[in-house]
């Protein structure tokens, strides 16, 4: 514990942080530049939210934020519309609609800021939003991508076809009809509860089963027109994912076709890295730090010296 | 919109908070980091347009819950502020953006910096009437500074008795993301270890340190609120199937060992505090959310700002 706290202490003392509100598509957005205490950069890691209410999960934002500010460089984390303390309403999450116009406004005012050359980074539904305005934008340095999924189902909507079009395992079947769950039929309140779940599973495999393995599998043509145009342009890409996470299993089968051949063709410009677990959802601490720590080596590789004073 | 405030207190740099003004209801917030590193607390002030009537200090949950609550906080704060109350938000240090090392958050540590948001709160709104709001395990910390401050209202939102029943949802919502991770990794069926292995939980990535949970032993909310009397408000979103909701339970503690006048406000619907099945809808377009935020904000005005106009 005294390690960690004497550790935490010298982050503190070695850098800065601004918060600022900043505007985006008609919306007042929060965010907070972190910087080394001293030294200047032109450049500046942006951490895209994921489909969460405070964006990097937990502590995970200002770990990343505060390691990259020990090795000298810069990061930028922001709330979306309707998250954190920023103005609007976040609707509901989907791939098919990203916040691309809540990143311009981050990279707008990073401009105003002296930041020209911006790294984007995002967990997933933020690695898409990230690849998808990182390719509108012209002087994007690189790319961080944690768990990105590949198709283009809304967030949660993927397990929730897969489990309610299948059959009740036998364990859900057996708790259904234990002895305690009958006996709350004996009240009005626990046959309605009893009806109403009964209505839902029959919904949910009804759509579920309306749906084809292609189509689950299908991978979301926006974001190979997004990877293309960046590869093209020479953009280095880091790929993480945790063995366990639903989109590696995603990456892997894209891997045999288009999507595949588009990141082998870059060469030495794209690195995929597994970490042993599930790092979808910053779920795990182990795995939350493996990423921080690949992240953060990653940046130090390709972002360029300081600037001369 | 945004807007330069220099309203600040002596001790704070410019550079340490961001300003917001909104010209359609002249509410300013000033969100960002108070008092002196390594030990700031990130905060967020809102401001009604005018003299404000009174100001409100919010303890927030912690880790899962935080972020849970996040966006009802920010909402709640932005209404008060409408009928001329201030408020002041703020993270504890260890947690969400504040400094602080995540390993050393107890509950005294807890109780040290709603006492520094308090003199936040105090320094931008000498003089006013004051009232206190915790959620879930905010309930105590809010209540060691609301029994200071004799008579002052006190609002709790989905209160929890104790740290017992927090420690077992964030228990087995760590569990239930362990089996999903064994079992996707081809680990299931790992013999059962000890949660606080190592010194600290990993539940969904939080890091909940073993001193956290040691600090609370004997600390529950009736102790922490004293006996004196005060008006208390709780307010809870219970689903429908709920036969014992945990909010009549704290309001039936309260009404019998305080001499607090205990309001109980139950409005039906679903919160997930340690699981995302809800997350995705906005609470501005949640109506439980939206209702238990107006009987809130309504209570608070009724007793702080019953006559205030902009």
């Amino acid at each position: 514990v005294d390690a960690v706290s004497s550790a935490a202490a010298r982050t503190i003392s070695s850098l800065n942080e601004q918060p600022a509100f900043f505007d985006a598509g008609g919306e007042t957005l929060f965010g907070i530049l972190t910087r080394p205490a001293s030294g200047r950069r032109d450049s500046a890691l942006l951490m895209v939210p994921s489909a969460e209410r405070l964006g990097y999960r937990s502590r995970v934002g200002a770990m990343l934020a505060h390691r990259l500010a020990e090795a000298g460089h810069q990061a930028f984390r922001f709330s979306y519309r309707g998250c954190g303390e920023s103005t609007g309403i976040a609707g509901r999450f989907r791939l098919a609609e990203l916040l691309t116009d809540d990143v311009g406004g981050a990279v707008s005012w990073l401009g105003e800021q002296g930041i020209g050359r911006v790294y984007y980074s995002g967990s997933c539904f933020g690695a898409r939003t990230a690849l998808a305005a990182a390719a509108d934008e012209p002087a994007s340095a690189g790319l961080v991508l944690v768990s990105m999924p590949l198709t283009n189902f809304a967030p949660g909507e993927y397990g929730r076809l897969t489990t309610a079009g299948a059959p009740a395992p036998a364990s859900v079947a057996r708790e259904a009809l234990s002895a305690r769950r009958l006996l709350d039929l004996r009240t009005r309140e626990g046959r309605r509860f009893y009806a109403t779940a009964i209505r839902g599973k029959i919904k949910r495999i009804r759509r579920g089963t309306s749906v084809s393995d292609e189509e689950k599998n299908q991978v979301s043509k926006q974001m190979l027109r997004s990877l293309t145009t960046l590869l093209d342009r020479g953009v280095p890409i880091l790929f993480i994912y945790g063995d366990a996470d639903g989109a590696y299993q995603e990456f892997l089968e894209a891997s045999k076709g288009p999507f595949g051949s588009l990141i082998r063709k870059a060469g030495d410009r794209v690195e995929v890295r597994v970490i042993p677990g599930l790092l979808h959802g910053w779920v795990s601490l182990t795995a939350g730090e493996a990423a921080v720590g690949l992240m953060t080596d990653w940046v130090s590789r390709v972002d360029r010296p300081e600037l001369a004073a | 919109m945004t807007g330069l405030h220099t309203d600040l207190p002596l001790h704070q740099r410019a550079s340490d908070v961001a300003v917001r003004f909104d010209p359609a209801s002249s509410i300013t917030e000033t969100a960002g980091f108070f008092g002196s590193a390594p030990e700031r607390l990130f905060g967020s002030l809102v401001m009604p347009p005018g003299r404000a009537a009174a100001a409100v200090l919010i303890c927030s949950p912690l880790y899962a819950e935080l972020a849970r609550n996040y966006r009802r906080e920010v909402i709640l704060g932005r209404e008060l502020a409408a009928r001329g109350i201030a408020s002041f938000r703020f993270h504890y240090r260890g947690t969400g953006y504040s400094d602080g090392d995540p390993a050393a958050l107890t509950f005294a540590t807890m109780c040290e910096d709603a006492a520094t948001a308090l003199g936040v709160l105090t320094d931008r709104c000498p003089g006013l009437p004051l009232g206190f709001l915790g959620t879930r395990l905010g309930g105590l910390v809010a209540s060691s500074r609301a029994r200071e401050v004799p008579g002052a209202p006190f609002l709790l939102l989905d209160p929890l008795p104790g740290v017992g029943p927090f420690l077992v949802d964030a228990m087995k919502a760590g569990k239930a993301g362990g089996m999903v991770a064994g079992k996707q990794a081809g680990e299931a069926g790992a013999p059962e270890t000890d949660v606080w292995a190592g010194g600290f939980m990993d539940s969904l990535g939080y890091r909940l340190p073993r001193g956290l949970r040691d600090s609370f032993e004997g600390v529950s909310l009736v102790d922490c609120l004293g006996a004196e009397a005060r008006r208390v408000l709780i307010v809870s979103v219970v689903p429908r199937h709920d036969r014992f909701p945990r909010a009549k339970e704290v309001a039936d503690l309260l009404g019998e060992r305080t001499a607090a006048e205990v309001d109980l406000r139950m409005v039906e619907g679903k919160l997930s505090w340690w699981t995302e099945r809800d997350w995705w809808e906005p609470d501005e377009e949640d109506p439980p959310t939206l209702e238990a935020i107006a009987a809130s904000v309504e209570w608070l005005q009724a007793r702080l700002a019953p006559e205030w106009t902009p």
